[in-house]
């Protein structure tokens, strides 16, 4: 944690842990017993120990609450910690200062990283007192060693030293590596306090009493979680009434209750590495409810408490993905403005797909949120003033060149290339159709899409292009030259995320006819499909073919094509009729008569791979003249 | 009425309660066979295991919150709003969890109590429901493991109605033998 924020995030996201848990284990108060009842807490000792992810959430959205009033707070500030549009990020549960305080928001997580120093410093010290106030403890009177013996003795257990110290109300434990039964010295001791407190050095609760005294202090300024670990404490108690009643019989049990009734009014002062069999008056009164219901609690529950833990450790540990909703991209007041760009800085793109998906709805139906998930951290101070100016919400103009745009035709991205750090690629949307029914002209949107530290991010590269048509389009060149003549390849690749609902998908089937388009942001979208549009041209010498010519061509070498394919151009070319096919492998062909020609073939075919596979690295064409096989070209790139 | 017609009546009420829990019949987005009637089923059969099984006395107010939690949802429904509450959501889990892990065990006391042949089955059938719950609340990669998936739903639904089948037969031996 290395500003105020990151520790707010912490302690409130421990604090969201903390009420699930007390609310189930108040559910089940009387049901599990109080082995389950103190072992839930590591859940809690996980939670306190793992730096909170800001794409989670715990129980509710407090990574985006608290990023929204850290926005808030900080545009007036200049702080070394933190700033406005940097998002919060916990690496560390601990405190770290990481420069030379500047603002307010800076003293204060100084102030924190400090108390948190005092609070290990006084655990420390307090312990240390403890143990040099122990140098002037008695041995242990014949009598009471040879008790303390007994007990050992009766129970199974080890001793360890013991000795009397004076002013003592209760006996205690001190120590891990060298631990200390330290008595009263001018009051008995009953057999049973005795029990206790070997249980607690057997099961080694006064190492467990100071990993709960270092969480606290992590968290000394938080009421809520000083209360918990209070709760804590008590349930380790309990934990041990459990184990010494479960070795007491009949009257004894009863007497032991009336030990824990008489330390009612005691108070206790806390101390690390130290386990106590008073703690404190009010503690005392739970853990006599616990030690009534002793004989009451359900036998049998083993696996359906590990199985309770297990279900509780996602919501605790892991939270749930925090994601965007409906009404986080089309906020309605200030404060939803500031809470959804707030999930934009979060939330960020996880695939280059689904960033340029989102900065391509963003664009259509100029929407800011989805501009600014898509879109560098340093974008979004200019995003979200642009927005405020623009209209108050998340309407964002996009530029004219995408007033007349088909919404409904969604977009493509066209000629995605991979480069250094990222992509580049061109986002094509359709221009809705003139009545005249020309051919269809497309707006051509530049961007490189790279990866920022927390995610994917696109940025406008040139100038936008309005009225491109399918032959403008951006396109890889490839040629080769033979004796039959030379053919030129223009491959563009057009990829597509999943963005079409069917009439099926939403149950509109009775009154709806078409597809529409999906307008919902999909962060970690990936292409579905990535189409190459293939444009072959053959120019064939003057005393070439006699009567027919064709082609077959595909992205592998020719004695690689499907075997359906091969048959199915060779029978074409041997028919010599003008025709043409394909698809399969991405695998083409087409066959022409010279009377419909110029000396020229132009063939279109298309080669479609699913999301992820790998584009060709070349092509393949062969050629046919008057129905037989010529020649096979290698077709190389032509560098542009 | 003696204590085993008592039981036998209160294991009917209950082996409904679970077909209304278990079986879903929709019309729209509205369970016709609604959960909370199921709870309220068991509730009402509560007190008759109270008096065999101490333990089954506590489950009466898990038992209530159930009923209203399901009620709560499936009123929603009707409205065609949908509860969307996860801290709800994961207490209802667990209160479910615990709620037939603590009813099914002690149905299986009460039978070995009266030398019902169903002991075994309702603890195996526990053991195994609570698995199953227990698996599909965890947060894995089920879009990924779809044989994992579907076994586990598959398990879960013949589970359910192995639990139905066997609460009736349990039902049956308690009229059956001599009283």
């Amino acid at each position: 944690m290395t500003n105020l924020w990151a520790f707010l995030l912490q302690t409130l996201s421990v604090s969201a842990a903390a009420v699930l848990l007390l609310a189930v284990k108040r559910l089940f108060a009387d049901k599990l017993s109080p082995r389950w009842q103190y072992g839930v807490w590591c859940l809690l000792a996980l939670r306190v120990l793992l730096p909170v992810s800001t794409s989670r959430d715990i129980l509710l959205p407090l990574p985006v609450w608290v990023e929204a009033v850290k926005t808030a707070a900080e545009q007036r500030l200049a702080s070394a910690y933190s700033a406005p549009y940097a998002p919060v990020s916990v690496a560390a549960p601990v405190p770290w200062l990481t420069a030379v305080p500047q603002s307010v928001t800076d003293w204060l997580f100084v102030v924190y990283a400090v108390g948190v120093v005092i609070s290990l410093l006084w655990y420390t010290l307090s312990y240390v007192r403890l143990r040099r106030l122990l140098r002037f403890g008695l041995p242990l009177t014949e009598e009471l060693s040879d008790q303390l013996e007994n007990v050992c003795q009766r129970y199974g257990l080890d001793a360890c030293p013991a000795l009397r110290l004076e002013g003592l109300s209760s006996a205690f434990v001190c120590g891990v590596l060298r631990p200390v039964l330290v008595l009263p010295e001018d009051r008995e001791v009953d057999n049973k306090v005795l029990l206790h407190e070997l249980l607690h050095l057997r099961y080694r609760d006064a190492l467990q009493n100071i990993l709960w005294c270092l969480l606290r202090a992590l968290h000394w300024c938080n009421p809520f979680l000083q209360y918990v670990f209070d709760r804590i404490g008590n349930d380790m108690e309990a934990l041990c009434d459990q184990r010494v009643l479960e070795r007491l019989e009949g009257e004894e049990r009863r007497e032991y209750g009336k030990i824990l009734l008489s330390m009612a009014d005691e108070t206790y002062a806390r101390a690390p590495g130290t386990t106590s069999l008073s703690n404190g008056g009010r503690n005392i009164a739970r853990r006599i409810a616990a030690i009534v219901r002793f004989k009451k609690y359900p036998q049998g529950m083993a696996l359906v408490s590990v199985c309770i833990v297990a279900v509780l450790a996602g919501p605790v540990l892991m939270g749930t993905a925090s994601g965007y909703t409906d009404t986080d991209t089309a906020p309605v007041s200030d404060a939803a403005l500031a809470q959804a760009m707030a999930r934009t800085r979060l939330v960020r793109c996880t695939t280059a797909a689904g960033a340029l998906d989102t900065y391509a709805k963003g664009l259509l139906l100029e929407n800011g949120i989805y501009l600014a998930a898509a879109s560098p951290l340093e974008r979004q101070e200019a995003l979200q003033e642009a927005m405020a100016e623009c209209s108050g919400s998340y309407l964002l103009y996009a530029g004219e060149e995408l007033d007349a745009v088909e919404r409904n035709l969604g977009y493509s991205v066209c000629g995605l290339t991979q480069t250094e750090g990222g992509y580049q690629a061109n986002l094509l949307f359709a221009m809705a159709e003139d009545e005249d029914g020309s051919e269809t002209s497309y707006v051509l949107v530049p961007v490189i899409v790279y990866q920022e530290a927390r995610g994917w991010v696109v940025e406008e590269t040139g100038q936008r292009q309005t009225g491109v048509t399918d032959s403008d389009l951006p396109a890889a060149q490839y040629e080769g030259v033979g004796e039959s003549g030379s053919v030129t390849l223009s491959a563009c690749v057009l990829c597509e995320v999943d963005n079409y609902i069917s009439p099926t998908d939403n149950g509109s089937a009775f009154w709806s006819s078409g597809a529409t388009f999906d307008e919902t942001l999909k962060a970690d979208a990936e292409f579905a499909t990535v189409e190459t549009r293939l444009t072959l041209t053959y120019t064939y010498p003057e005393d070439g073919p006699s009567q027919t010519v064709g082609v077959l061509y595909g992205p592998t070498a020719v004695e690689d094509a499907p075997e359906e394919i091969l048959d199915a151009a060779l029978e074409t070319q041997q028919e010599g009729v003008a025709a043409s096919g394909g698809g399969t492998g991405g695998w083409n062909w087409d066959c022409r008569e010279l009377a419909q020609l110029d000396g020229t073939l132009r063939s279109l075919g298309t080669f479609t791979l699913d999301g992820g596979d790998a584009l060709p690295e070349g092509y393949s064409v062969q050629i046919y003249w008057d129905g037989a096989a010529r020649e096979i070209l290698t077709l190389e790139e032509v560098p542009q | 009425m003696t204590n085993r017609e008592k039981l036998a009546s209160a294991v009917r009420l209950t082996a409904w309660g679970y077909l209304l829990i278990r079986v879903a019949l929709n019309l729209g987005t509205l369970d016709i066979l609604p959960d909370w009637l199921g709870y309220l089923l068991i509730l009402k059969a509560l007190p008759a295991f109270g008096e065999e099984e101490p333990s089954a006395k506590l489950l009466r107010p898990l038992g209530i919150a159930l009923a209203l939690w399901e009620g709560v949802v499936w009123a929603a429904a009707l409205f065609g709003v949908t509860v969307d509450s996860y801290l709800l959501t994961v207490l209802a889990g667990v209160v479910e969890l615990y709620f037939h892990f603590q009813l099914l065990t002690d149905l299986s006391h009460i039978a070995g109590k009266y030398a019902c042949p169903q002991e075994g089955k309702l603890l195996t059938l526990r053991t195994v429901y609570t698995v199953v719950v227990t698996l599909s609340f965890l947060s894995l990669p089920w879009e990924d493991w779809t044989v994992v998936s579907i076994a586990v739903v598959l398990t879960g639904v013949v589970t359910a109605l192995w639990i139905c089948k066997a609460l009736f037969s349990f039902r049956r031996s308690l009229t059956e033998a001599p009283a």
